[in-house]
């Protein structure tokens, strides 16, 4: 029979493995209960689905109607996110979508996300621009990148890709990479692989 | 110079790739990204004076070497007789 | 404020290096000015007299496992700047790093298909001398060669040859330097 108290290697060994077990299963689940919590408390204005989980500071403000769906997940960083939905505007954000630190979505008429939509860090969104109010439509599974400005009244199709740093004053079809200042619209055949991109 | 070889002097000094065949493709031999591109086309729009639609921003016209020139070629045949 | 008490009390470098911890090397007389948010368990290596301003935005170093982020000696970085790695980045000596810019060897996502999956990360290098505008933004296979500059607002992947300007968006050459 093997005694019932560990050799000194043996709970080492243990308690090693069982430290990185808390690191690598407790602390992101505890993490992600934490910013659930945190942005049920910041969301306390929206209309909001399931398991929305805030990791970073979010300035949140909805004076108008703003829904946000299931399971979206706003990034910290260096700056805080930010959400304005102000008098009489709509803003609907879909399911699952992915907000990094630093993006701001502004809603004065209407704006409406997607579905599965990822933008990065200081995207800006905003349906007025000092001159015009028009409304912003970004479809699902649309891919904003670092830095890049949505002006008033795009819209932006299914699984397209805003490349990181352009300025989009006109619509882009789906299935297409917009690039530039002003952005122009290219199919993504001509850039990426099926399925695999580049 | 010819069509041809403005394009091909432009991708040789621009994008740094060694010899390529006309008819090899740009995305699947790897020798222009996709912000590449975008500098390709404003290339052929300023020095062609041409204007190319986003909807002709596809494979069929830009995908290699030879089948941009035809493209080129074909926008200014059209150009001149309109 | 509290950095410019700090250096009248001489306690700059001190608190630059305090600022500093989690990189694995600081070279002589480090000076920052603001919060710089290091992050990811990559290395960090830093040169001699570099200089972070982030007095008006926070910079951001992201070294991701097995990445390497190497900042040369004689460098400035103003604020805003986040340099991400998953392979490498290196900064050259005297290269100079304007507001907001985003430096990333790796794209993140697949431009199509699985948006959950990794691109390949290709390493992203500045060399000497080279100034980058604020809010130009260097992406995966970016090469800056010696005394390049790139102006503000521009999107680079590629390699920019010595001396050369480039700047718009789409980037096109604005300048080839002369001959000396």
């Amino acid at each position: 029979m093997k005694p019932a108290i560990p050799s000194r290697e043996e709970a080492l060994q243990l308690a090693r493995a069982s430290l990185q077990m808390v690191r690598t299963e407790v602390f992101p689940r505890a993490e992600r209960m934490v910013a659930v919590a945190r942005a049920r408390w910041m969301f306390r204005a929206f209309r909001m689905g399931r398991d929305v989980a805030a990791y970073g500071p979010v300035s949140a403000r909805n004076d108008g109607h703003a829904e946000l769906g299931d399971k979206l997940t706003f990034l910290g960083g260096m700056l805080p996110t930010s959400v304005v939905c102000y008098e009489h505007a709509r803003l609907l954000v879909g399911n699952e979508t992915q907000f990094n630190y630093g993006a701001s979505v502004e809603a004065w008429e209407s704006v409406q996300i997607g579905a599965r939509c990822m933008f990065a860090s200081f995207v800006r969104v905003s349906d007025r621009d000092g001159q015009r109010i028009a409304p912003i439509i970004i479809e699902d599974d649309v891919w904003v990148a670092h830095g890049a400005i949505l002006l008033p009244g795009v819209r932006i199709g299914a699984r397209s890709v805003v490349s990181a740093g352009s300025i989009v004053s006109q619509d882009v079809p789906p299935d297409s990479l917009a690039m530039g200042n002003p952005a122009r619209s290219m199919s993504l055949d001509l850039v990426a692989r099926d399925a695999t991109g580049t | 110079m010819s069509t041809r070889d403005t394009l091909r002097t432009f991708i040789v000094d621009t994008f740094f790739v060694d010899d390529f065949a006309d008819d090899d493709s740009f995305l699947r031999k790897g020798l222009i990204d996709s912000t590449g591109m975008m500098e390709l086309v404003a290339f052929i729009e300023t020095e062609f004076h041409i204007k190319l639609d986003d909807k002709e921003l596809v494979p069929e016209n830009l995908d290699s070497l030879s089948r941009v020139v035809a493209f080129v070629d074909r926008k200014q045949s059209l150009a001149k007789a309109s | 404020m509290r950095a410019p008490l700090m250096m009248m009390l001489g306690l700059g470098p001190a608190v630059a290096r305090l600022k500093l911890r989690r990189c694995g090397s600081v070279g002589a007389t480090p000076t920052v000015w603001g919060r710089v948010w290091i992050h990811g368990e990559g290395e960090i290596v830093i040169g001699d007299r570099v200089v972070f301003d982030a007095r008006m935005a926070p910079i951001e170093l992201h070294a991701q496992q097995g990445g390497r982020i190497v900042i040369q000696d004689d460098v400035t970085i103003e604020g805003g700047s986040s340099i991400e790695a998953q392979s490498c980045v290196t900064l050259g000596a005297r290269s100079h790093l304007g507001m907001w810019c985003k430096l990333m060897d790796n794209m993140y996502h697949p431009v199509r298909g699985n948006r959950h999956e990794r691109p390949r990360s290709v390493p992203l290098m500045v060399e000497e001398g080279v100034t980058v505008g604020s809010r130009s933004i260097l992406l995966p296979g970016a090469h800056l060669q010696k005394g390049a500059s790139v102006a503000s607002g521009t999107v680079i992947s590629r390699r920019i040859p010595p001396g050369v300007t480039v700047g718009g968006s789409p980037a096109r050459v604005l300048r080839r330097e002369v001959a000396r």
